[in-house]
């Protein structure tokens, strides 16, 4: 199973669906009136053609999106051919679902230029229409509007490429690269439809296959899960979060709202589950104790480049910059504040962190550029900083940065999520359990940051002498050195 | 030197410095360059400090200062 697949199947909802169908269909039916949960049940790869169908009656405005299912209703197809409104061509052309060669007809017929080019993007796309665009009028292209190059491009990766154009397009340069990931000659000879003798003089002529793999997005995966919407809608029956709280859905780890259950919480998902979640519970449950601990500080740091994000240092050499450990929070949270202005302190800071040279090749002001004279010959005897001085450092720095900056934060708890020193124990063990045992196993995809939570339990002043004791035989070097900051 | 005298040296690089970026239209990184460096041109820019009150001085600043103020009366002439 590869990693897409392993995520896009909603394991709660699957799991329902074998053990008790009835309420499986009962659940999604109960999601088609409202037009928010309609639009998960779409977006749900899953969806069975029934529900999809339901759907398409109760919301029309859903119908397009219908199209990009796999088990959208053929019905809708013959809709969307009939309608032939922009919208509905282009979902035609990137709907998965197969066209026939008299469908493709009676579509191609209705669309202008563009439209029959991004038609040629299809797989099904037939032979004949593949030789009619090679033969468009492409005279109307502009610098904005290069269709001829989107037809060589899908032409070039067409199964059903006509043998003809194939010794066309093998009279152009073929490392000539189409659309910006692959060259016509990697097009063709990655092609079924291309014989196995010109790949060969392909091959002869240089051209070896690239692969382009599509970048697999967890998070949207997970977001799309059907089963998420039952706690995210507050409107839904109560009696479906239950339902999947007793199937150990993570989202009844931490909200405690919700029944905690007895069964064992798979760690790999939860992990995953927190790693993506967007109401970055776990951090909320997490971080705010360590305010308690004057070993850890909060910062926030404002970035253009890597975006503005708050993270939490330690004092003395625990390190936890790996990007793999998820030390950062992106975006602005209520619960994570900060003075947004620089102390003389952290101005010098950020002047020391730049250089003299840094600065003065970025078209300074003045004062900054002063205020860096100063700082950085501060300790060389020569002179002391007078009091307006510092006042002078403080106001230059806080005028002249402002990308790249980091200030002090604080991170308060936040009313919809308990820390987890007012969790209830069977709450603190759930979740010491899901880290336990992906430290456990070191294979896992998520390992470190298993590490870094168990890191913050160890900073956490709250947690018990059992967890303490637990946390020093974990596998851990993190978690281990964490304890004795 | 007394302070008095220190304050005169500062004000007249200062004035210097002034010279050359409105007279002579030479940006920071022009000066750093005609000076010799990035550690005169903070040396120059120290002597502003100064007539700002930003920094007291001590007299191990006197010197380099002396010298800074004859390169820049020489980026002057020139």
């Amino acid at each position: 199973m590869t990693t897409a697949q392993m995520w896009e199947q909603d394991p709660y909802l699957e799991n329902l669906k074998e053990s008790d169908s009835e309420t499986y269909f009962d659940y999604l039916n109960s999601l088609v009136s409202d037009l928010d949960s309609a639009r998960v049940l779409i977006s749900y790869k899953f969806t069975p053609q029934q529900i999809l169908e339901a759907v398409a009656k109760k919301h029309p405005v859903l119908r397009v999106g219908i199209l990009q299912h796999t088990n959208c209703p053929n019905e809708l197809v013959a809709w969307a051919i009939k309608e032939a409104t922009e919208e509905t061509i282009s979902a035609l052309t990137s709907s998965p679902l197969s066209i026939s060669g008299d469908d493709f007809a009676t579509i191609w017929a209705k669309c202008d230029i563009a439209q029959r080019v991004a038609l040629t993007s299809r797989l099904d796309c037939p032979t004949d229409l593949l030789m009619d665009t090679w033969n468009s009028d492409f005279s109307e292209d502009s610098l904005f509007e290069n269709n001829r190059e989107i037809a060589f491009t899908n032409i070039a990766g067409n199964p059903n490429i006509p043998k003809k154009l194939i010794v066309e397009l093998m009279k152009y340069p073929l490392d000539s690269l189409l659309d910006g990931q692959l060259t016509i000659g990697q097009l063709l000879i990655q092609n079924s439809g291309v014989s196995d003798e010109t790949k060969a003089l392909l091959a002869l002529r240089g051209v070896e296959k690239r692969v382009v793999e599509a970048e697999i997005d967890v998070q949207r995966l997970i977001y799309r899960w059907p089963s998420n919407h039952v706690y995210e809608a507050r409107n839904i029956q109560q009696k479906y979060r239950d339902l999947f709280s007793s199937m150990a859905h993570p989202e009844s780890i931490l909200d405690t709202r919700e029944n905690l259950t007895e069964k064992k919480y798979d760690a790999k998902t939860v992990l995953q589950y927190w790693i993506t979640d967007s109401n970055k519970r776990i951090y909320k449950c997490l971080w705010p104790d360590l305010a308690e601990n004057p070993q850890v500080n909060f910062f926030y740091s404002g970035s253009s480049w890597e975006g503005d994000h708050a993270y939490i240092g330690i004092v003395g050499d625990l390190d936890l910059t790996d990007e793999e450990f998820k030390n950062k929070i992106h975006g602005t949270e209520a619960w994570i504040t900060s003075s947004n202005t620089l102390s003389f302190d952290e101005v010098v800071e950020e002047i020391s962190g730049r250089g003299f040279v840094d600065i003065l090749e970025s078209e300074p002001t003045e004062e900054i550029l002063i205020s860096a004279a100063i700082s950085e010959r501060a300790n060389d005897g020569l002179f002391s900083i007078t009091d307006k001085g510092k006042q002078y450092i403080h106001d230059a720095g806080n005028d002249w940065f402002d990308d790249d900056i980091t200030f002090v934060a604080e991170a308060k708890p936040d009313p919809s999520q308990k820390v987890w020193s007012k969790l209830d124990t069977n709450r603190q063990k759930a979740i010491f359990n899901v880290i336990q045992s992906a430290l456990d196993d070191k294979s896992e995809e998520n390992y470190k940051f298993a590490e870094y939570l168990g890191a913050l339990l160890a900073l956490n002043p709250s947690i018990s002498q059992e967890v303490r004791l637990q946390l020093e035989k974990a596998p851990s070097d993190l978690t281990k050195k964490a304890l004795h900051v | 030197m007394a302070k008095d005298e220190l304050l005169a040296l500062a004000q007249r690089i200062h004035g210097l410095m002034g010279q050359l970026a409105e007279d002579e239209e030479l940006y920071y990184d022009d000066i750093a360059s005609e000076l010799g460096g990035e550690d005169e041109l903070q040396m120059a820019l120290l002597a502003t400090a100064i007539v700002e009150g930003l920094i007291e001085p001590t007299e191990a600043l006197i010197p380099i200062l002396q010298e800074i103020e004859e390169n820049l009366k020489g980026i002057v002439k020139a």
